[in-house]
């Protein structure tokens, strides 16, 4: 029977808890180094950074504290405020016609064989891997009053999309929707081809028909996929920028100028880093406060 | 053209010798040139001058927008012939040209020029709207203590003002792009309209641009007049010009665009568009590549306002065209706007190079460059030493303007001036707001910026 050893004992003759757990998990942290190296530095560093730049009156090679003069700056500024609405409006329309697109596509190409399945995704996954400055370029030309293929299409005469303020938000936006969203498509389709069989039989046996079955299955059991794509979707939606850049360049009259644009200008055009920065802190906000209330409704205690 | 030893050996002699006068802290000035020497086309005093002496022996940087090497391009090719030039001068000089994209380029060239260190931009290329900020943050010198009597006085007066920030000078004046009327006589021939003077009016102008609207057999729509408002352009900005308004006060420290006399102007120009519709539908948001594109492939565009760049890719691409200055306003005289293209050299503690960097910048801008590298200047140059080419009519027109081009006024903010105030325009010639409310609403966004 083997004897128990005194605690000094054990705690001389074995390295300590600390110590062990490097020993053991050494070649696993020495993989994630470099990834959590390139984090820190790319991406948690220059986060942190501009949450501190957002509290200053910083330019090229001059900074210094302001408190909170910059977020003063910003509720008083005209342009802030219209690029905040136009960014909501175009996230409000943007996510929920993405997510239902992409939804109805998926369960379209769901009873498909399996070799069609992989077409359509592949197919409808193309925009996502084309440029965005490209696509932007080309629906420019389709807008374009003259010879634009949708006034071509719709018989209306020259109507001007992107040079009038109150048509050229609406413009991007069906742009924006009209693009096939591959990711929701793929990811769905994914998802719903987890869903169980048995699940569909049983609900047919007790007379579910197809459209009952939709909603009180396939609709829930997706919700996790839901909550992942509204939420990168809205982050999408809130961070658009080349799209705009491209089409209208943020006119006429402000009537497109979003969140990021305006960061970008106000950065790099003006020089202005604290002011971008208390906007990008904003923006920051204004997402997770989104995401949060996404969460909350879209959290799902279904796991299959 | 090839710059060769027996070229620049040509051209120093051609050049009054000039000496070098070294003012605090070891820094070299050019000294005034002979005017005797002056060749006779020149209306002033030349201030051509051979090599002065450095005391610097290394590379220098520049930092030059749509640069690749190789002379891929025109402009790139002329970069390379004023290096070889210049190097031939300063055979302890070594300048290393860093190609910066004119999409994104500018990040480049501040990023680098806040990093410092060796690699930085020691010459790079800026305009004159932008550079008080770059005087504010330090990267700037100044080029007074490096400029002659003789360079002041070629330098044309305007231009020098503009380059101007708190008495000093800081940046060398390369050439000035003023604002002027594009015309294709091919449309005026078609619709038989007699191509105007350069005297012409502006109730002359808006006749022109409607009798050139019209539509062909083919169906193809002919509008008689654009221009690009986009926040960084100013071309438009002519109309409440001519009419007698200015942006900003000559301090820079009020907005004064809300004027009576700029509100005429631009009343004019929304008049073209909602009035007499001569103008594309799409004008307001009209990116200038496709107007250019209209003007130059489709043959649906008779006039357009724009700068002397345009004139390259006409005359490469044997397209016909005229120039014009801008019709004249309420002010009865000719006036149009323009930016200024300099070179302004980086502020840095070795004064030895911070010399040499000077003396290539002077170069870059001078009427050595000029005599060195054939059609080096792209756009009438700053210098009244330096000819316009007598083959290139539609330059000299643009050169004639320069003595009465309104230079954009210098404030650290210029770019929010700028953009607001296109912004609003964009919106007065879609019919979103009157010209008087356009140009209010833009100076309730730039006045707190100006802080006056």
């Amino acid at each position: 029977m083997a004897r128990a050893l005194p605690l000094e004992q054990i705690t001389a003759t074995r390295p300590s808890g600390r110590r062990t757990r490097w020993r053991e998990y050494r070649t696993g942290y020495l993989f994630v180094l470099p990834s959590l190296a390139m984090f820190v530095i790319f991406l948690f560093g220059p986060v942190i950074w501009s949450l501190l730049l957002a509290f200053q009156d910083a330019s090229l090679t001059r900074r210094e504290w302001n408190g909170l003069d910059n977020f003063r700056t910003l509720i008083g500024d005209r342009v802030f405020r219209k690029s905040l609405v136009n960014t909501a409006i175009y996230t409000a329309v943007t996510v929920p016609v993405h997510m239902l697109v992409a939804l109805i596509l998926a369960g379209m190409m769901k009873p498909l064989a399996a070799r069609w399945q992989t077409f359509f995704r592949a197919a409808y996954y193309l925009p996502a891997v084309t440029s965005v400055v490209i696509l932007a370029t080309v629906w420019r030309w389709m807008f374009n009053p003259r010879f634009g293929a949708i006034n071509q299409l719709l018989d209306l005469g020259p109507v001007a999309w992107l040079s009038r303020p109150n048509l050229a938000l609406w413009a991007v936006i069906l742009s924006a929707v009209l693009t096939i969203p591959a990711a929701g498509v793929v990811m769905y389709s994914a998802a719903m081809g987890s869903i169980p069989e048995d699940l569909y039989e049983a609900a047919s046996l007790e007379g579910a028909g197809a459209v009952r079955q939709w909603w009180d299955i396939t609709i829930p059991l997706l919700k996790p996929t839901s909550l992942y794509l509204i939420v990168m979707y809205t982050i999408w939606a809130f961070e658009v920028f080349e799209r705009v850049y491209i089409m209208t360049g943020g006119g006429p009259a402000y009537a497109t100028t979003t969140i990021v644009q305006l960061i970008f200008d106000t950065g790099f055009r003006d020089w202005d880093y604290g002011i971008a920065s208390a906007q990008a802190i904003v923006l920051f906000v204004l997402v997770a406060m989104v995401s949060a209330v996404q969460f909350r409704l879209f959290r799902s205690e279904v796991e299959y | 053209m090839r710059f060769t030893r027996r070229r620049a050996v040509q051209m120093l002699a051609a050049a009054p010798v000039a000496g070098l006068a070294v003012r605090g802290g070891g820094a070299v000035a050019f000294q005034d040139a002979s005017p005797a020497a002056s060749p006779a086309a020149s209306p002033v005093a030349s201030p051509m001058a051979g090599p002065v002496a450095l005391n610097y022996t290394g590379s220098l940087n520049w930092y030059q927008f749509g640069y690749t090497p190789g002379g891929g391009t025109v402009a790139s090719r002329l970069a390379d012939e004023a290096v070889a030039a210049f190097q031939q001068m300063y055979p302890g000089v070594t300048v290393n040209i860093v190609g910066v994209p004119f999409e994104g380029g500018q990040q480049t060239l501040d990023t680098a020029l806040a990093a410092g260190g060796n690699d930085a931009p020691d010459v790079f290329r800026i305009a004159s709207d932008r550079l008080i900020k770059y005087v504010d943050e330090g990267l700037a010198a100044a080029i007074d203590p490096y400029m002659s009597e003789a360079d002041r006085a070629d330098i044309y007066p305007n231009v020098l003002a503009g380059v101007e920030v708190d008495g000093q000078h800081y940046a060398w004046p390369l050439w000035v792009p003023p604002v002027g009327v594009y015309l294709n006589p091919e449309i005026f021939a078609e619709k038989g309209v007699a191509l105007p003077g350069d005297d012409w009016t502006y109730d002359q102008f808006r006749q022109v641009a409607q009798q050139l609207t019209f539509q062909r057999a083919d169906g193809t729509q002919v509008f008689g007049f654009a221009s690009a408002i986009q926040p960084d352009i100013i071309n438009v900005w002519a109309f409440p010009y001519a009419d007698g308004g200015r942006v900003l006060s000559e301090d820079g420290n009020q907005y004064t665009f809300d004027s009576p006399e700029a509100v005429s102007g631009l009343q004019k120009l929304t008049d073209l568009a909602l009035t007499d519709k001569v103008t594309p539908p799409e004008f307001g948001n009209q990116m200038l590549a496709d107007i250019v594109a209209a003007f130059k492939d489709q043959k649906s565009l008779a006039m357009y306002l724009g700068a002397s760049g345009d004139i390259g890719t006409y005359v490469a691409e044997d397209v016909p065209f005229e120039v014009r200055p801008m019709p004249i306003g309420a002010t009865g005289e000719h006036v149009t706007v323009g930016g200024l293209g300099t070179f302004a050299v980086r502020q840095q503690e070795d004064a030895d190079r911070l010399a040499a960097a000077m003396a290539f910048g002077r170069f870059l801008t001078s009427p050595e460059v000029a005599a060195a590298v054939p059609g080096y200047f792209l756009a009438p140059p700053a210098r009244r030493s330096i000819p316009i080419a007598e083959d290139n009519p539609a330059m000299q027109k643009f050169g004639e303007m320069v003595a009465y081009t309104q230079l954009m006024p210098q404030t650290p903010v210029w770019g929010q001036v700028s953009s607001a105030v296109n912004a609003q325009i964009q919106g007065a010639v879609t019919g979103a707001v009157s010209p008087q409310e356009a140009l209010e609403l833009a100076g309730q966004e730039i006045e707190p910026l100006l802080g006056g």
